[in-house]
């Protein structure tokens, strides 16, 4: 089993998972351990001709759960795609996961299995926490998020399933017929097509955006006109030595095999002459190339728009998402 | 018995006629109340209905107002659960009854949880008689 790659700085509800399994399995295996378990549970009934969504009740049901839309007000102003508020431990049931009805129906699956998956880490059955599903523009998502989205799509896109499903056309044009089938979101979809591959296989989500660093520089510059008179040469700089915006990783999922040594660092830019820059609106391209992170080994690199863009996305260059797997 | 590849039927049913039974309900009520039919329910209950349809018991434990988890007594919270229930928030006539019998916390804590055609013993008679019924009808042969 890979080993996440922080260890220091732990969530409390990740270091509890983590006691909780004896000290011996990392946060990732057990988490995986306890979808898997869930999705047997439901495998023990009868249950053929469920629609996605109906899947997602029984399980939740399975993990003492409910399911219930927000009000019509909460929904409207809502960022969040769910929430789960959990009983106090005079309640049988766990708690309740109150999900944004208006929201698309593979966004909304993805968000319930998250948030089922974070009742999977003990110390959260205290009380009521409130989580964000959506991506924000962080750094990082947390580890605690991140180790949901991977019990999300293991509890949504069951593993040895969805390779089934795939049934060897891994590529991005089999996402829709996944997404009908699974009920997942596009992009919960795409990462899975690496998380689940058998051989070396990346997926994630890129913007095109400056350093932070750079951003910062900027605002000063913004602020500060006068700064605009130290002009740099370099024509691939801006003003005051502000590289130009290129397509930059912002979340990076891979295969069990996908060597750690080699992950894509966060902020990490894709070269200018990759087609990461070439993508239209509607289309998928495909071609022979290598990932920015020093591997040498090529692959076949599939870049599409993604569904949803952030306030703050570049018009002309929006954000992307991309799927690699070693040719 | 249950594990992660079958269910434990025989429990399944007695947890859902137990429950039912607590609420006061005939299994034409259940049947009513769940929109599954009276010969399914009454399968379930004697651990006949083979490979059960999860919609099915989905309905049966939504109608009971329990969880699958719940229904089928999986459920792990449990035991903090009867840790923390004190003593002094038990109802009436049920301290006595358990110390009188010994019961053990799961079975307090059972029938703490319980009404009975919609009310609560009030007195410790009144919990022996709940407790009787719902032994006996765990012990209680398969009908068909």
């Amino acid at each position: 089993m890979r080993r996440i790659q922080s260890e220091r700085r732990r969530d409390p509800d990740v270091s509890a998972l983590v006691e909780a399994g004896g000290g011996l399995s990392d946060a990732r295996s057990l988490v995986l351990t306890q979808a898997r378990k869930l999705n047997a549970s439901y495998r023990r009934f009868e249950s053929s001709g469920n629609t996605p969504m109906e899947r997602l009740k029984f399980i939740a049901s399975l993990q003492g759960l409910t399911l219930a839309p927000m009000n019509i007000e909460r929904s409207r102003h809502e960022r969040r795609d769910a929430v789960v508020i959990l009983n106090g431990a005079n309640s049988g049931k766990r708690g309740q996961i109150l999900y944004n009805p208006d929201r698309p129906s593979g966004r909304r699956a993805f968000s319930i299995a998250h948030e089922i998956a974070h009742t999977f880490f003990p110390s959260t059955s205290g009380g009521a926490r409130f989580r964000e599903m959506t991506a924000s523009d962080s750094q990082e998502t947390s580890e605690l998020e991140r180790l949901c989205d991977l019990g999300a799509a293991e509890v949504l896109m069951p593993k040895e399933e969805f390779q089934a499903s795939v049934g060897g056309h891994w590529g991005i044009e089999t996402v829709e017929r996944l997404i009908t089938e699974f009920g997942s979101s596009r992009e919960a979809t795409v990462f899975r097509l690496a998380s689940a591959y058998h051989g070396v296989a990346a997926a994630g989500l890129l913007c095109f955006r400056r350093t932070k660093g750079d951003q910062a520089k900027l605002k000063s510059m913004m602020q500060y006109p006068q700064a605009d008179l130290f002009n740099s040469g370099d024509s691939s700089q801006s003003p005051a030595g502000i590289a130009d915006p290129k397509y930059r990783r912002q979340s990076f999922h891979t295969s069990d095999d996908f060597p750690d040594s080699h992950t894509v660092r966060w902020n990490k830019s894709f070269n200018e002459n990759s087609i990461v820059y070439k993508v239209g609106p509607n289309g998928v391209m495909s071609c022979g190339e290598s990932l920015p992170n020093g591997m040498p080994l090529e692959g076949i690199l599939e870049v599409m728009h993604a569904p949803y863009q952030r306030d703050e996305a570049d018009s002309e260059h929006p954000d992307i998402l991309f799927y690699w797997r070693a040719a | 018995m249950a594990n992660e590849k079958t269910l434990d039927l025989v429990r399944l049913g007695q947890t859902i006629r137990s429950l039912r039974l607590g609420k006061g309900w005939s299994l034409s009520e259940l049947a009513e109340k769940s929109g599954v039919s009276k010969a399914y329910i009454s399968d379930l209950e004697n651990g006949n209905a083979g490979k059960p349809n999860i919609q099915y018991v989905y309905s049966v434990a939504t109608a009971l107002d329990v969880t699958l988890d719940e229904l089928l007594g999986e459920s792990k919270p449990k035991s903090h659960r009867v840790e923390r229930r004190k003593t002094e928030d038990l109802p009436p006539g049920l301290r006595e009854l358990q110390q009188e019998l010994s019961l053990t916390v799961e079975d307090v804590e059972l029938l703490a949880d319980m009404n009975f055609r919609g009310h609560r013993p009030r007195d410790k008679e009144g919990w022996r008689f709940l407790l009787e019924a719902l032994r006996m009808v765990s012990q209680r042969p398969n009908q068909k």
